[in-house]
């Protein structure tokens, strides 16, 4: 899958070009030498005379930074029959994404220097996907003790995170915002208060109650919003809320970022495309961390992408191997994955939703890089050569045994897409291509 | 047609003579030749001697079976809860058990169209009164029983149950009854074991076989179900009973009342068709029926109850409260009952008023049914 082949320049042409960040949407080429951005333009739209470089005819595609997944699950360390670096690398590739967030609750979790380490080493060894590893805000997950942040931020963490958890003791959360402003890191919390959601494996109500399984109650999301948003506002500091699934959380943040608190949101593509109906008769790929909600609040989470109220798009991959779904629900692992769905599924927005492909693009490149302060996620010269080329037209039928992912954990076999990756290029250097497309591309 | 009735016909007399001649009732001879009854010993002899041979005791069984299999509007391989299932579905498996009661009180034999089949008892969480009840069952349609005793250690590790599907299906059993502390578990099993699978409870989400029989019971004393006003006090948050039972009889046509605090009601049932209330003095209102639920002992302190005193004040079924429903309410209760919580101790034990004891003894008959059913279904599927 990945080339060892590194070529210094390449020149693409015939492209329509999506930069979010400089708002450039047009016919154009682009030149990468060197791992970075060397120029792009309309000027380079048909250029043939360049004979040192690598020419990639991208067939009027549409050639954008590479996606930045804000959170992902990738195995590793601890579950590495589910999932590992490389089986991660090669699927997040396949599917546009050249960076990605791993989340701290691995085993052993990420709330210590050497976890950081042992992961930057993987990914090196690798040479793929950028992985940047997020730490755990307190140690061990446990909600008590702050972790060491500017030392774990210094080895390289991105920011910090309790995974699906969120910090139950208020007194703790309120610290870890405060001290967090130190360093200027950010804080991202999946909201669901832990009491309402103890024991729940589905969205509560009737249809939960019809199954017979115990729910997590959509307050229970909306009580964590508020509280958290209540102590941003009195401590300051930047947090990030993901997985946001519920309607009434949608207005409490957008009530939130009015008060020009630093506070940003994301969602996975699961939420605005599938509601809790999914689950039917206790389907465990349907279940899922936070749970699938109602119709109601899917179709708000919808449309608070197409209206710019959900900053980022995110995967939140999470890969679970069939011994761990093949179970009564209650016991199975909650998770879906979500690397190669997260473009076909995420167009529904721009082909249905009249949602102007420039801006989703942007919640999957630029937004992400700007909260995590990242200089890729733009199409910018000098910036380093993170780049896909998808196509957005032809029939893409997603199947379940094509996925690239080790666990094939997903609801959306057999979904009729669009969105194929033609290319995807990390720091200059081509790490996916289309076998087929690549034949016509390369032609001199 | 009746081989005894094709023997009428060929030697033109009518049944009227025949009964005469026979010195029983046209009615008997009519159930005889539906299929519903067997002639005993002497009547069979009586109708061998007078049609000359023609007519012999096989003739009056494959009446009965054909009966068995024409009668059934329920065609499924299993029965894995009540939703979904059709007022003839119900039906059917209500009447057969009605025939069966008859049968056993009448003409007492041990069936011997079922011998060699195996029925496999799985319960992953205690039970006395169901498993007992299924065993006996099994055992009076002359079908081998075998009991799978689940250590306890393993029932919260996931990997066993697919394991032990695995083992069960080697054995080759033809029914597996199955109750499990998760819901879904039976339909989980019915995908992977190839034999009638029939829940036996599945966490919180039903227990078919109970409502079944609280539906006879009803259906037996009152006659019908259809219009009567029934209604279901406890615990209904986390009562599989009263989940099965809130769709089976709504589905036969009754009015279903449900009435428990706030903390043990839950939402959506009222999509089912059934009355929402907080207090007896409305939800009793003429009913004819009060069925109490059992409240777990663990429930009763905390955060859903303050405490057993304070629930059986408001919610336990007392002469009082009863006598805000119908004069002639009759009280049913699935049992083991807490005296003195739900349940006025007193009452409990009024055989006038209430059916606990008939309840007991019509889940053999249903349970019957249900497996008579489920194998008649898979030996049609295999033809």
């Amino acid at each position: 899958m990945i080339e060892s082949k590194n070529k210094n320049k390449i020149v693409f042409k015939n492209a329509r070009i999506i930069d979010p960040h400089s708002g450039f949407d047009d016919k154009a080429g682009l030149i990468v030498q060197n791992k970075v951005i060397k120029d792009f333009g309309k000027h380079l739209f048909k250029n043939d005379n360049i004979d040192d470089a690598l020419i990639i005819d991208c067939h009027n595609n549409i050639l954008c930074p590479g996606f930045i997944d804000l959170n992902a699950n990738i195995g590793e360390p601890g579950e590495e029959f589910k999932e590992n670096v490389n089986t991660a690398s090669d699927a997040a590739l396949a599917s546009g994404i050249t960076s990605i967030v791993c989340m701290p609750n691995t085993n052993p979790i990420i709330d210590q220097i050497p976890i950081i380490q042992y992961i930057e080493k993987r990914a090196k060894e690798t040479n793929g996907v950028k992985i940047y590893a997020s730490a755990s805000i307190t140690k061990n997950l446990e909600g008590e003790k702050l972790t060491e942040m500017g030392l774990l931020l210094e080895a390289g963490a991105i920011l910090f995170s309790e995974a699906n958890q969120v910090i139950k003791n208020t007194k703790v959360m309120r610290q870890a915002l405060t001290y967090a402003k130190n360093f200027d890191a950010t804080i991202m919390i999946s909201p669901q208060d832990p009491d309402l959601s103890k024991n729940g494996v589905m969205n509560g109500g009737a249809l939960a109650n019809k199954l017979g399984l115990p729910g997590i109650p959509k307050v229970a999301e909306i009580l964590q919003v508020e509280r958290d948003i209540r102590l941003l506002e009195n401590t300051g500091g930047k947090l990030h809320f993901f997985n946001i699934t519920t309607k009434e959380a949608i207005i409490a943040i957008e009530n939130a970022k009015n008060k020009e608190l630093n506070l940003t949101c994301s969602t996975a593509p699961h939420y605005f495309t599938l509601n809790e109906t999914a689950v039917d008769e206790w389907k465990t790929f349907a279940k899922v961390f936070p749970p699938l909600r109602s119709e109601i609040d899917r179709e708000a989470i919808y449309n608070a992408v197409i209206n710019d109220k959900i900053d980022i798009i995110s995967s939140h991959h999470t890969p679970q191997d069939q011994d761990s779904k093949r179970l009564p629900f209650e016991q199975a692992e909650f998770g879906i994955i979500g690397f190669e769905t997260l473009l076909p599924i995420s167009l529904d927005l721009y082909f249905n939703g009249k949602m102007e492909l420039i801006k989703l693009i942007d919640k999957l490149t630029y937004q992400p890089a700007k909260l995590l302060n990242l200089n890729s996620g733009k199409l910018k010269i000098g910036s380093p050569a993170d780049i896909t080329l998808i196509d957005i037209n032809t029939p893409h039928k997603l199947k379940l045994e094509n996925m690239i992912s080790k666990s094939k954990n997903s609801l959306f076999d057999d979904y009729d897409g669009k969105g194929k990756i033609l290319y995807t290029i990390v720091d200059g250097r081509i790490v996916y291509s289309d076998p087929n497309f690549k034949k016509s591309a390369e032609k001199k | 047609m009746h081989a005894l009735d094709k023997w009428i016909k060929d030697n033109s007399i009518s049944r009227k003579i025949l009964a005469n001649n026979l010195n029983i009732s046209i009615a008997s001879l009519s159930r005889y030749l539906s299929g519903d009854r067997i002639p005993k010993q002497e009547i069979m002899e009586k109708i061998i001697s007078y049609t000359d041979g023609k007519i012999n005791p096989s003739n009056f069984y494959i009446a009965k079976n054909n009966k068995n299999n024409n009668f059934s509007e329920y065609r499924k391989d299993h029965l894995l809860g009540i939703e979904d299932l059709k007022e003839s579905e119900i039906s059917s498996l209500l009447n057969r058990a009605d025939d069966i009661i008859r049968e056993n009180r009448i003409e007492p034999t041990v069936n011997q169209k079922y011998r060699g089949k195996t029925l496999v008892n799985l319960f992953f969480e205690d039970s006395t009164r169901t498993k007992t009840s299924f065993e006996l069952a099994a055992k009076r349609l002359g079908i081998d029983v075998i009991n799978m005793q689940i250590e306890t250690s393993s029932i919260r590790k996931g990997e066993s149950l697919l394991d032990t599907a695995m083992t069960l299906n080697a054995m080759q059993p033809d029914i597996l009854v199955i109750r499990h502390s998760l819901s879904g578990t039976p339909h989980l099993l019915a995908n992977k074991i190839n034999c009638g699978v029939i829940n036996a409870g599945d966490g919180q989400h039903e227990h078919p076989t109970q409502a079944l029989l609280d539906a006879l019971a009803i259906r037996r004393r009152k006659k019908r179900i259809k219009g009567l006003n029934i209604a279901i006090c406890g615990d209904i948050a986390h009562s599989r009973v009263a989940r099965s039972n809130i769709k089976l009889l709504i589905t036969m046509g009754a009015s279903v009342n449900l009435i428990a605090p706030s903390t043990l009601m839950a939402e959506g049932l009222s999509d089912y068709g059934a009355n929402i209330f907080n207090n007896f003095k409305d939800g009793l209102n003429e009913v004819d029926i009060v069925m109490i639920l059992r409240l777990q002992k663990e429930r009763m302190q905390g955060s859903y109850i303050p405490s057993a005193k304070e629930y059986f004040k408001f919610y336990g079924l007392d002469r009082e409260k009863l006598s805000l429903a119908k004069s002639d309410a009759l009280v049913m209760h699935p049992g083991p009952i807490n005296r003195g919580v739900e349940i006025d101790s007193e009452l409990a034990d009024d055989i006038n008023r209430t059916l606990i004891l008939e309840q007991v003894e019509l889940g053999v008959a249903i349970r019957m049914s249900v497996i008579e059913h489920l194998i008649n279904n898979l030996e049609h599927k295999n033809d």
